[in-house]
């Protein structure tokens, strides 16, 4: 889910940053970490202070290394760029820009496509600030309307826009996204559906990457949140560095290791709009498991600085499981199915036998052998997936 | 009240946090026992004339573990023969109340029982680590030195394996705390059920309650009248693992089956093959099983006795380093040679950087 509840730029620069601290931490501190010379402008990581050149330049590095340290694109490929509302985005567009226009070696050789998914009520000026931002850096960008690729996706011609104006005409009155009673669950289609989305949207205008702007933050609630789900086996491409899990499309998190203050204050210092949709300013009630994780996350962070960089750096070390690489995918999600062997019991297993002892209590105690026990195997659905479509069917 | 899922006539008498099933009581308790039984028959927790250890506190996980234990080794002779197993931690206002609650339990189920102070075996109750080390991390010390008190408890009663009571809740708890603190050695076996058996000469721990909620253990326990002890540890509240079992309760107040999803994740997760984990060896001081060359009991242990309460807090390698610094300034004095017992000649590695 698309997170920028830390909208606003904090206006911490110059020598306020000294604010609060001790007289030996200023000592520490008065100089730039890297360059040892310059009075620096930030700290990150509640330890390390930076001027604003060498903040700038180690943002742009953290960012080019990540492309070019796990292979991600090849030569003059297409990336579809996911555009959303926050700090995030609009950073994201000018590291490539910046890229981009390098005229060293270590220029990025990439083509980025940009692409806006309109949920719910659109505002036309805010989908004109849009347009404006992607345009100053010379990206082709498109519109698509989520609702409408929910009721006509079929046919991704007449869904997909270059300008904004002809969505809006288009635009459904009724929302064709039909949500179920249960929050978590709709939340969670919903994110399985926008993938879908860009899945399919990256092969019409033939990408090959997908690029969407999950900052550390969302990497790390994402995390939790699939671990709550059920998910376990599926977080290297849940929360991963990249998502294989379409042979065509590699979707690709480029900023999980950046925080929203490192973002908004290279937004700050790079002079860069900040576009927030007027509709996204959330109210978390936390009904829903996303929510309830997203502010736990949040509140924990305040206390214990590395929760979130832990959390993501953990999830870097996961991988999928050899064994269910060539098995079928979820009918929902497309993630492998994992195999139910019956020789070891695991926790779906322990609770369809709960299920089943609770109402054949009585054929059990004929004999007391649990062979009318059968072992089920997941054929259509993944385990988390298979709770979810029960919702939808309801 | 609806009528009972089971078919039996009867009415319910309480949903199944983890089905939705509505059970009458004599129903849940069959259900209840026959799930522990399936899952000690399906994981082989246990082979026939096994002497089991039942790790008990006195607190209702212990309490009906070690009430169905008894009740299923007659009902499907698995022929076990039980013994309990306490550690006394020297917790006044709790501990103290809760082995009574033990001593109760030793006679009504007819179990032998030992108890084991940190007292005797290390020289220190946890009231007095806790005048020392402060009410934060003090967790880490009874952890520590708890899990190591019932390996030394199981070797002197010659068992042949320790049952512990832990939950599908705390299982549940444990993978969200490693998670949220990027142990990733620890996330891959917490949730096994059988740890201790593989490498290492540890005696083998059982989880038979790993897929029962906390909420059925406590409405087991109240139908069957079971005497257990309820209150929190004077000392919890202030523990990391607050914030996991905070999370947890909210998440299950969403839906009480995330706990089994979660449960589901930890199982299915896999280390990348890049990634090197810690071995495991022994401890180079008291030969029980290590990731470090000293175990972390050992570094507590000696912390505490040097007046440095706060030596195993933290990184491993500060210890490291702060035991070798003193290894040479001892070296160079000579005051400690004659010391027997001083952990520093333990010490085998001498590759830290002296500055």
């Amino acid at each position: 889910m698309t997170c920028s509840h830390h909208a606003v730029p904090f206006r911490m620069v110059g020598k306020n940053i000294w604010f609060g601290l001790s007289l030996r931490d200023k000592k520490k501190w008065d100089k730039c970490n890297k360059c040892k010379s310059n009075v620096p402008v930030i700290i990150l990581r509640h330890k390390d202070v930076y001027c604003k050149e060498c903040f700038l330049s180690g943002a742009a590095h953290k960012f080019k290394a990540f492309i070019g340290k796990n292979h991600l694109v090849k030569k003059n490929d297409f990336v579809l760029v996911c555009f959303r509302s926050g700090h995030s985005s609009v950073s994201l567009l000018h590291m490539l820009r910046s890229a981009l226009d390098l005229q060293t070696p270590k220029k990025l050789k990439l083509r980025p496509i940009v692409i806006y998914i309109a949920k719910a009520t659109c505002e036309p000026q805010f989908l004109k600030e849009i347009e404006d931002v992607v345009c100053s850096f010379n990206f082709p960008l498109y519109f698509i309307s989520f609702n409408q690729y929910i009721s006509n996706g079929q046919e991704l011609d007449k869904v997909l826009f270059a300008n904004f104006r002809q969505m809006l005409e288009n635009y459904p009155q009724i929302n064709s996204f039909k949500r179920t009673n249960n929050p978590t669950a709709t939340q969670t289609l919903e994110r399985i559906y926008e993938q879908q989305l860009l899945t399919e949207v990256a092969k019409h205008l033939n990408c090959s990457i997908v690029f969407v702007p999950d900052i550390s933050l969302n990497v790390a609630t994402n995390l939790l949140t699939s671990i709550s789900l059920g998910r376990g086996a599926y977080l290297p491409l849940d929360t991963g560095i990249c998502d294989t899990r379409d042979p065509q499309i590699t979707i690709v998190r480029p900023l999980r290791h950046f925080d929203d203050k490192e973002l908004a204050f290279y937004n700050v210092y790079n002079k860069l709009k900040l576009v927030v949709s007027p509709n996204e300013i959330k109210k978390f009630n936390n009904t829903s498991v996303q929510d309830l994780i997203d502010t736990f996350v949040s509140n924990l962070q305040l206390n214990y600085p590395a929760t979130i960089t832990t959390v993501v750096r953990t999830g870097d070390k996961l991988a999928l499981d050899k064994t269910v690489l060539k098995s079928k995918a979820c009918n929902l999600c497309k993630a492998p199915l994992l195999n139910n062997t019956s020789e070891e019991l695991n926790s779906a297993t322990a609770t369809d036998f709960s299920r089943w002892i609770s109402a054949q209590l009585q054929i059990f105690k004929k004999d007391e052998s649990f062979n009318e026990f059968e072992i089920k195997q997941r054929e259509l659905y993944c385990y988390a997936c298979s709770k979810i479509i029960e919702f939808v069917e309801k | 009240m609806p009528k009972c899922s089971a078919k039996c006539g009867n009415k319910a008498i309480l949903k199944r946090p983890k089905t939705g099933d509505a059970l009458c009581k004599e129903c849940f308790f069959d259900a209840f026992e026959t799930e522990i039984h399936y899952t000690i028959t399906k994981c082989t927790l246990f082979k026939p004339n096994m002497t089991v250890a039942i790790a008990a506190s006195g607190g209702k996980d212990s309490t009906v573990l070690a009430y169905v234990l008894k009740l299923l080794n007659k009902k499907y002779n698995y022929g076990l023969k039980l013994v309990l197993l306490s550690i006394d931690e020297g917790i006044t206002g709790y501990r103290d109340d809760s082995l009574n609650t033990v001593k109760q339990n030793r006679d009504d189920y007819e179990m032998p029982l030992k108890i084991l102070s940190y007292k005797d075996l290390y020289g220190w109750t946890m009231d007095e680590i806790v005048e020392k080390v402060g009410r934060k991390n003090n967790c880490t010390f009874c952890g520590v030195f708890r899990r190591q008190a019932l390996d030394r408890g199981a070797a002197l009663l010659k068992v042949d394996c320790i049952a512990t009571g832990h939950n599908a809740d705390d299982i549940a708890e444990t993978v969200l705390m490693n998670v949220l603190r990027g142990d990733l050695a620890r996330l891959k076996r917490c949730t096994a059920i059988i740890t201790g058996n593989g490498s290492g000469d540890g005696i083998p721990r059982v989880k038979p309650l790993k897929y029962t909620f906390e909420k059925e253990i406590v409405m087991y326990a109240y139908f069957r009248k079971l005497l257990y002890f309820s209150t929190e540890c004077v000392f919890a509240p202030n523990a990391y693992r607050g914030h996991a079992r905070m999370l947890l309760k909210d998440l299950e107040k969403i839906d009480p089956t995330i706990i089994m999803n979660i449960i589901y994740s930890g199982e299915s997760i896999r280390v990348s093959e890049n990634t090197s984990l810690p071995s495991l060896t022994n401890c180079t001081n008291c030969g029980y099983v290590s990731s470090q060359q000293l175990c972390k009991a050992c570094v507590l242990l000696e912390g505490l006795n040097r007046g440095l309460p706060r030596l195993g807090i933290g990184k491993s390698s500060r210890v490291k380093q702060i035991l070798t610094e003193e290894k040479y300034n001892n070296l160079n004095s000579n005051s400690c040679v004659e010391a027997k017992n001083c952990l520093c000649k333990n010490l085998k590695d001498n590759s830290v950087n002296l500055k």
